[in-house]
């Protein structure tokens, strides 16, 4: 059964938003009454992200447990996932950027994983996605050796998360390194089905050139997790390579420009065939949660309240007649 | 060097009929445009208790009286109103919503008796021009106009002005039926120099497919008023003649999707030619008001900083000195 | 009387707010606002050295970009450190080594241009430094003597900026910093909004300070903290208590700061050096940067110029 969720990440445009406990409240009665029934949280650290890493929200909420009630206070179900960059580094251990190409990094990546997937399961999650690897402007090169680290790391991170009831799922993007070279299907292929699924971010996709639905189709048993957005443009001319591709191509437009990647779905200037998608996870018996995203809105209740239509109205009627 | 003054539109801060209607928010706009340099406002009739500075009981009542309201725009730095622009076809529930049209004979004594409050009005706020819209939109009264009777309607506001010391400007907008080089020509034409005058509105005519520079020359000792303001397209599909141009066309419901025409000076798509037009002016006798516009803009404060800055920097050098040498009236 | 801006701006784009940072254009947008307004110049903060490095390619670059839209330079930085206890604490000695070389490393960086201060918070948060003690004061003083020294040889004096939240706030420790700190190596630099907040009155503060200041932001508030804020966790800035905006342009309604005394005082004293206007987080609640950037020059033109005139012919 797919079961509905809502990327909290766009209601946090800078730094210094949404750090107020009305702000997180509100936020999570807006994805409750558009019709989603649990949240995902993304990674982040220091005392303004007080739902970036398990101590923040110990520090803002008592303990998970405590963030746990606030949850259902909003009447949501559960944190259904938890989106983690080892990239990124914390403050509160004081560790910096945990390379997964790096075998000195995979103990840090590991115990930073498993820090997150306790949690998870605290709040009722089901599911860790992880950014794999770096950016493609950060790593052009790919060779064999370089994917066989990295999925030995994710390997051991899927075995060290299992016994808590998490699922581990890579989520490929359109500014990432796996996206040249054929990354993505070589990584799939060095990794343990057993241990290391995948989350098809349909917007990363679109924007990448690539057809979310002809990944599902072909990996069905791989899918763990699926994030469901629209892109406004594909990125044909290579952009993802250009240095701080993250800044001046997906949040500054790139050259064309995009003002803005991705959008609500449904409507007439995207590209992703979000009925379709569904129909492939429905048509392969897909059992798990559907983040619903808009990253980069300019209106983050909007967005999911539209989103919320659309799954009410357009989603939720190919499930049920299934 | 001929002696026009700079004044900015207030139309851009109302973005929606609950917005601009604390005294405190016309305090800010008008001291955010006094720092920029602008130190007259042009304002806008409207309707309703929320349009307070676009009707003349409105404003009275909230500023205690018109010397009231100029009392404050000194104190914040604005030393003048400039021109107010009235559309006679726009209804107003003070007016009991009484729909009319320029370009119908008989509307034309009630359009008469509705300009007369703003003459009062502007009498008392020392102001001399009155904008007015020449025409009802192209697609609500189709492209086959009665040039004469528009005119003549024209030039018995203008005389009624005249009276009180005020000029009237015809201001012809991108969704007119004479937006055209030879619409305002034959209005133009039409009309008596002595009461009526021409509003040069740049973005308008880029919009309309015309070149602002070259209309500028041709109805050079005609320009009564100039809305200087930039436009990014051009309407080269006559969406102007939709029907519901108004939404359709301006606010992007249709066609090409455009949802905003007008910006501030300074940016790459920009269409006008801002330093070419004040040119010609300033070779003219021209000693008038250039108003500086940016309807449409999301972010009003940002819009007039970034005019101010494009008329100091790169348009108009006198611009900046002469703003900073003055004293606020008091 | 030369007018900076410190660096905060937020505007509205097709995918959410942005800063000045984001592209050329918005940087374009964002200086040439400041310049039309009569600011002279700006401050900002040194972190941003990668992102001018990345999309300017030196500090020297980035100057002249802003010299091109008419603003003189920029005057000053504010370092804004990631204070931890574990490596980076002024009130631990332990952690020195590492903050004075940080400071090599920054002044270098910036050595491209001539600023006037560096400026830094000069404590922990408060609720990292409590109990504040003497010797902790004492601990913290000798650190910025150090790092004056650096700063100096580099041409740019240290200036201290005292958040209400940090842990050297309230007067006693405020003078007590003062008396272990050596003026000819740190100065300080008058916050009006944070003082206020924490119930220090800017003018006396001043005054009592006045031959070593080397700068000031002048920023407003309508809020005092009476209710322990300063010290509230795990935020005290965007969480706090009291109210979810703590920050104001000058010349805005309801504000707590009496600008104009101040400015007597600023030219009782014989300041001669830059004013910087600041309101951080002025987005909060609807605001609009840009239109308080106006504001408060407005304020500054129409109100404190005049009394600053009327002051100096005393």
């Amino acid at each position: 059964m797919i079961r509905w969720s809502y990327a909290i990440n766009q209601w946090k445009p800078s730094f210094d938003d949404f750090t107020r406990r009305r702000d997180h409240e509100r936020a999570l009665r807006v994805i409750s009454i558009s019709g989603f029934t649990g949240v995902e949280l993304t990674t982040g650290t220091g005392r303004w992200e007080p739902l970036g890493n398990p101590d923040q929200l110990a520090a803002n909420f008592g303990s998970a447990a405590g963030f746990a009630d606030f949850v259902h206070d909003a009447a949501l179900e559960a944190v259904s996932s938890w989106f983690f960059d080892p990239l990124l580094g914390f403050r509160e251990d004081l560790s910096g950027p945990a390379d997964p190409a790096d075998p000195a990094a995979h103990d840090s990546v590991v115990s930073h994983a498993t820090w997150f997937a306790e949690a998870l399961a605290e709040l009722g999650g089901e599911v860790l996605v992880v950014r794999p690897t770096a950016s493609a402007w950060q790593r052009p090169e790919l060779d064999d050796a370089v994917i066989d680290t990295i999925a030995a790391c994710w390997n051991d991170v899927g075995r060290a998360i299992a016994p808590l009831g998490i699922r581990l799922a890579l989520h490929f993007d359109f500014l990432s390194a796996l996206r040249s070279h054929d990354g993505l299907e070589r990584l799939l292929a060095a990794t343990d089905p057993a241990l290391v699924g995948f989350s098809v971010d349909t917007g990363e996709f679109a924007a990448a050139g690539l057809d979310p639905v002809a990944f599902i189709e072909a990996h069905p048993d791989r899918v763990a997790h699926v994030q469901l957005k629209n892109a406004a443009a594909v990125d044909d001319d290579d952009e993802y390579l250009r240095r701080n591709a993250e800044h001046h191509v997906k949040k500054g437009g790139g050259e064309k420009p995009v003002p803005r990647w991705f959008l609500e779905l449904g409507v007439a200037a995207g590209i992703v065939d979000a009925e379709a998608v569904v129909r492939a996870l429905v048509s392969h018996g897909y059992d798990g949660w559907v983040t619903v995203e808009s990253d980069l809105s300019p209106h983050p209740p909007t967005s999911a309240m539209l989103n919320g239509w659309y799954l009410q109205h357009v989603l939720q009627p190919i499930t049920a007649a299934s | 060097m001929s002696g026009f003054r700079y004044s900015y539109a207030l139309n851009q801060w109302r973005q929606s009929p609950t917005s601009f209607v604390r005294l405190e928010d016309h305090e800010r706009a008008f001291k955010t445009l006094s720092v920029s340099g602008f130190r007259a406002v042009e304002l806008w009739a409207g309707t309703g208790r929320w349009s307070n500075l676009g009707r003349p009981e409105h404003l009275r009542l909230n500023y205690g009286s018109s010397a009231g309201f100029v009392g404050r725009l000194a104190e914040c730095g604005i030393d003048a109103v400039s021109s107010l622009t009235w559309d006679p076809s726009a209804p107003a529930a003070e007016e009991g919503f009484d729909l009319r049209s320029t370009s119908r004979p008989a509307d034309h004594a009630r359009i008469l008796a509705a300009v007369d409050p703003y003459l009062d009005l502007l009498t008392e706020l020392g102001c001399d021009r009155i904008v007015v819209r020449a025409t009802e939109p192209a697609g609500r009264i189709g492209a086959d106009l009665d040039v004469g009777a528009v005119a003549s309607v024209l030039e018995r506001i203008g005389s009624a002005a005249k009276d009180r010391g005020v000029r009237l400007a015809a201001d012809i907008d991108c969704l007119s039926p004479l937006r055209d080089a030879a619409g305002i020509a034959s209005l133009l034409d039409s009309t008596d120099p002595d009461l009526v005058d021409l509003s040069l509105s740049t973005a308008d005519l880029v919009v309309a497919g015309e070149d602002p520079v070259a209309i500028a020359r041709r109805h050079v000792d005609r320009i009564g008023h100039v809305h200087l303001k930039d436009s990014h397209f051009v309407d080269s599909e006559n969406a102007y003649l939709l029907p519901g141009a108004e939404v359709d066309m301006l606010q992007g419901n249709a066609g090409r999707r455009i949802e905003r025409w007008f910006f501030e000076f300074g940016s790459e798509a920009g269409l006008v030619d801002a330093a070419a037009v004040l040119g010609v002016l300033g070779e003219s006798d021209y000693s008038g008001w250039v108003v500086l516009e940016s309807d449409q803009s999301p972010e009003p404060a940002t819009s007039a900083m970034l005019n101010a800055w494009y008329l100091t920097h790169i348009a108009a050098a006198g611009f900046r000195a002469a703003a900073r040498t003055e004293e606020p009236a008091r | 009387m030369k007018w900076s801006y410190m660096d905060h701006w937020r505007s509205p784009s097709p995918n959410g707010p942005i800063d000045q940072w984001q592209t050329y254009d918005s940087m374009d947008r964002f200086l040439k606002q400041v310049a039309a307004v009569g600011y002279d110049a700006i401050d900002t903060f040194d972190h941003r050295y990668f992102t001018i490095i990345d999309q300017y390619g030196s500090v020297a670059n980035y100057q002249e970009f802003v010299q091109e839209r008419g603003l003189e330079r920029i005057v000053n930085t504010f370092h804004a450190a990631a204070y931890d206890q574990r490596n980076y604490a002024p009130h631990i000695a332990s952690t020195h080594d590492n903050i004075l070389e940080d400071f090599r490393v920054t002044m270098d960086r910036w050595s491209g241009i001539q600023l006037d201060n560096i400026i830094v918070m000069p404590a922990t948060l408060y609720y990292d430094m409590e109990p504040v003690t003497e010797d902790k004061i004492k601990t913290t003083a000798e650190l910025w003597n150090k790092v004056g020294a650096i700063t100096l040889d580099a041409g740019v004096k240290l200036t201290c900026h005292h958040e209400f939240f940090c842990g050297i706030q309230s007067k006693e420790e405020l003078d007590t910093f003062y008396a272990y700190t050596d003026p000819a190596l740190v100065n300080l630099f008058v916050d009006t909004a944070q003082h206020c907040i924490a119930s220090v009155d800017p003018v006396e503060f001043y005054e009592k300070y006045a031959d070593r200041v080397t700068g000031f932001h002048f920023k407003d508030t309508r809020h005092q903290d009476l209710v322990g804020d300063y010290r509230r966790r795990p935020d005290a800035e965007l969480m706090g208590t009291t109210t979810p905006r703590w920050f104001h342009e000058m010349g805005d309604e309801g504000g707590l700061v009496d600008f104009e005394a101040f400015m007597r005082a600023v030219v009782r004293n014989g300041y001669d050096g830059w004013l910087s206007v600041e309101h951080d987080k002025a987005n909060k609640l609807g605001g609009d940067h840009a239109e308080s950037t106006a504001i408060a020059r407005w304020y500054a033109k129409n109100v404190l110029e005049k009394v600053a005139r009327e002051e100096a012919a005393k």
